[in-house]
């Protein structure tokens, strides 16, 4: 952006890219090699969820929340069972609460795993990637001990889960953390601290608090941007206000408070946070209890309405859910926290080069799915 | 090579069908165009991740249609995406395949009844090959499902005349 | 600390220490919550002492259900507190059998299968003594009914008729002011819109919600407005929080609402071409879209 100024040219990213956020279509507008206006377009993955959830029971919308983000599919179940607790004042027993806390958690450490891989991929390391998924192979192995399905679960219901955890599991989870705790301090020093990657995301990007709280943008996002606001502990659901954990803020450790490196460091931190949790989630759980002992004969709740948030490993995810006290709900939506993030990117990618923006995007970790609905 | 080394005692001639030898030649590296657009991409993904690796079996995923010989539709197309799907396919240079992966794309899936936006299977918009169900599939089933194209290709007949 | 406070902060205390730590979330005052938080850690980690029992006349009888009733009169207890909103007492019931009973009928009662039974005659005379006592305790600690005294003192004329205890309905036409004045006061200070939705209700009604949360306060409110649906116009607030940008264009998209003074008011997920609003509930699905069939072809089955 110097004396010669050429004409404006307009290129299209998407909607088929080869990076797996999915399929969005972003036209740039560029003078040369300079960014000067993006505008994401979506819809391309829009499956009309709430119109299916307008025509199915309460129980049947389960396995489409799953299919929504399918990155995070525990979390979506939980944030979906905690909203419809509320709203029908179902008080589970003790043993739920454990093994939901750990599923969630497990299910945190996966969806970060492969983020972190995907932006290290995008920005041409491909090693790390392989390893990250690696790791992630094995958590899914724990899920298939438990519920029978790799990506999309349906495991958490109304009032309880589908299938007890077996015997076995908790031993092997145990034995999981306790090596895959060194693979985090692995993948953080080839590439947290890679000076290639150092490059290509600090100083990028910039995201300030109140633009980032202006556009709604929640979860490790807005963490990273120096704000201390986490769902689990500042409005804690289910029992998280019993365990012991920090918050990882962003610090501008390479660059600027808010920037790439600083949303991508926040998410290796958070995985070494998620495994404390599990460790006293596991040290804490009741060893008898039925986990179908509280699930209601017939879903039905009471008229009114209800808008309840959960923590995903992508930021703060909503439910509003209007019944009119039959069995089929009235009006369901999900405000997904990917869409906020998104938003927010004509704001913080305006004047980079056209290859930050790719780092720029996969440092917000959107996922279409949760996106379009 | 393996099969026909140290087997000769001088030099030889080997006879065989032209057909056969092109179909064998070209079922063996069928590079494929990744287009993954749901759930299903990330079973893709994993496909050819360190565990279940497809690239030993000779497929190798490639970015542009141009460069590739098997689409595998990986998860729902919508309306919207539909008119691109097409023209990705007539993108793609012949001889081209296509594998519909999951059950979006076989049928529609589970937004069969209330999707207005969905398209009810991709085969509405491009022909396809192969359909692997599963929602989402198994690493393992796609790769069955890939082993498959794999022997249909060995059984075509791109020389001969065809009549009609 | 007034005295009600301290009494209620080591009520909590002791509930979470007996396991119950939703009546401790439960609690709309953030201090006294946090109190009884802070209290339980350290009573767990064993640098305080448990505190005693606090036994103030009023509320501590009308949780507890005394044993000298028969079973049937326990029930018909349990059944009237249900009905009339506490249920805590009824799950408080260590007795399985009277409280699986008392649950079922008053289910059956608010269905209308059965009648309400007569309260026992012991306990009527206790109770309305500290019913008075229950109703001052929430008053003190329920923010939306300030909140809701502040807007009707700034704006009483644009207050339409149904807001309930957790939501505020608006007119249309002064949104924008009231929007601005609910992100800048003091007191309030709305920073954050959590949701944004559209709902068709069904009688030629459509309403725009809007989810508000105030991150320095900690304080929640719902806002409602209702428009007709042969002119669904509602003033635009993108210009107090940016993410309304978004959320509008999603509920213009589905319900067909316009947001005036929108800058770019077009569909966002569905391509710009599709006719109709889905969520509508009168909505039909087309026939085909650019000679694409949209509707699953099924000969034969259901």
């Amino acid at each position: 952006m110097g004396l010669v100024h050429g004409e404006e040219m307009v290129l299209n990213i998407g909607p088929q890219h080869p990076a797996t956020h999915g399929v969005l279509r972003l036209q740039v507008k560029t003078d040369g090699e300079v960014v000067s206006q993006i505008t994401p377009y979506m819809g391309y993955l829009h499956r009309c969820f709430e119109k299916h959830c307008e025509n199915v029971t309460y129980e049947q919308v389960i396995p489409y929340t799953d299919r929504c983000d399918y990155l995070s599919s525990m979390s979506m179940n939980f944030g979906y069972v905690v909203a419809m607790e509320r709203l029908m004042e179902i008080k589970v027993n003790e043993r739920v609460e454990h093994i939901r806390v750990v599923m969630a958690e497990l299910q945190r450490i996966a969806s970060h795993l492969l983020c972190t891989g995907v932006f290290g991929l995008d920005l041409g390391a491909f090693t790390p990637f392989l390893w990250a998924l690696r790791d992630r192979e094995r958590i899914l192995d724990l899920f298939e001990m438990t519920c029978g399905a790799r990506l999309l679960y349906n495991y958490m219901w109304i009032g309880g889960l589908s299938h007890d955890i077996p015997t076995g599991f908790i031993e092997s989870t145990l034995k999981f953390l306790d090596e895959f705790e060194p693979n985090i301090d692995e993948l953080e020093n080839i590439l947290a601290h890679n000076k290639i990657l150092v490059e290509r995301s600090a100083d990028i990007g910039i995201m300030p608090k109140d633009i980032a709280i202006s556009y709604g943008v929640t979860g490790p996002n807005l963490r990273a941007s120096g704000v201390n606001w986490d769902l689990r502990k500042n409005d804690p659901y289910s029992i998280y206000d019993r365990f012991e954990f920090d918050i990882p803020i962003g610090q501008g450790m390479k660059g600027t408070v808010g920037d790439c490196w600083d949303r991508f460091y926040v998410r290796i931190q958070e995985m070494r946070e998620s495994v404390k949790i599990i460790r006293q989630a596991i040290s804490k759980m009741p060893k008898d209890g039925d986990v179908h002992q509280n699930l209601p004969k017939k879903i039905r709740p009471p008229k009114g309405s209800i808008y309840a948030r959960t923590e995903t490993p992508r930021g703060d995810l909503g439910y509003y859910i209007e019944s009119d006290g039959s069995a089929i709900p009235y009006r369901l939506k999900m405000r997904s926290p990917a869409f906020t993030a998104l938003s927010v990117m004509d704001e913080i990618a305006a004047g980079w080069l056209l290859s930050d923006v790719l780092a720029i995007l996969g440092s917000l970790d959107i996922v279409l799915g949760e996106i379009d609905r | 090579m393996g099969l026909l080394t140290n087997k000769f005692a001088e030099d030889n001639v080997i006879v065989a069908k032209l057909e056969k030898l092109l179909n064998w030649s070209r079922s063996t590296s069928p590079w494929f165009f990744q287009f993954g657009t749901a759930c299903c991409a990330i079973e893709m993904m994993a496909a050819a991740a360190p565990r279940h690796d497809i690239k030993r079996i000779g497929f190798i995923p490639r970015s542009s249609p141009r460069q590739a010989d098997v689409m595998i539709v990986a998860g729902t197309v919508t309306m919207k995406m539909a008119i691109r799907v097409k023209k990705l396919y007539e993108q793609m240079a012949d001889p081209k395949y296509v594998v519909a992966m999951g059950s979006c794309a076989t049928s529609g899936g589970p937004y069969w009844q209330h999707g207005y936006h969905v398209l009810k299977g991709v085969d509405i918009v491009i022909p396809v090959d192969v359909y692997v169900p599963g929602c989402p599939p198994r690493p393992e089933s796609l790769i069955e499902g890939l082993l498959k194209l794999e022997e249909q290709i060995l059984e075509e007949r791109p020389l001969t005349r065809k009549m009609a | 600390m007034s005295q009600e406070q301290e009494i209620l902060i080591a009520k909590l205390v002791n509930k979470g220490l007996d396991g119950d730590m939703d009546s401790v979330n439960a609690c709309e005052d953030r201090i006294v919550r946090g109190k009884a938080k802070a209290m339980i850690m350290k009573v767990k980690k064993g640098t305080v002492e448990r505190p005693p029992v606090p036994v103030s006349p009023g509320e501590e009888s009308s949780s507890k259900v005394p044993d000298s009733l028969s079973k049937d009169d326990m029930i018909a207890l349990l059944v009237n507190k249900g009905l009339d909103g506490d249920m805590d007492s009824v799950n408080a019931c260590d007795d399985r059998i009277v409280r699986g009973k008392a649950k079922a009928m008053i289910v059956k009662v608010k269905k209308g299968t059965a009648e309400r039974p007569e309260m026992p005659l012991e306990i009527t005379e206790s109770t309305e003594d500290n019913s008075q006592n229950d109703i001052k305790v929430e008053k003190v600690q329920d923010p939306f009914q300030e909140i809701k005294k502040m807007i009707e003192e700034k704006f009483p004329d644009d207050i339409d008729e149904g807001s309930e205890d957790k939501y505020i309905y608006f007119k249309p036409d002064n949104w924008l002011n009231i929007a601005k004045w609910l992100f800048s006061d003091t007191s309030l200070l709305f920073n954050s819109l959590q949701c944004q939705m559209g709902i068709d209700m069904g009688e030629d009604i459509l309403e725009s919600r809007y989810n508000l949360h105030s991150m320095k306060h900690d304080h929640y409110l719902e806002v409602r407005i209702r428009v007709p649906r042969s002119n669904a116009k509602i003033p635009s607030v993108e210009q107090v929080w940016r993410i309304a940008d978004w959320f509008e264009r999603e509920t213009y998209d589905m319900l067909g609402i316009e947001y005036s003074g929108h800058r770019d008011l077009r569909r966002i997920l569905l391509p710009s071409d599709w006719e109709g609003w889905p969520l509508r509930k009168d909505y039909q699905e087309p026939e085909t879209y650019h000679g694409i069939v949209v509707p699953k072809m099924k000969e034969g089955w259901d």
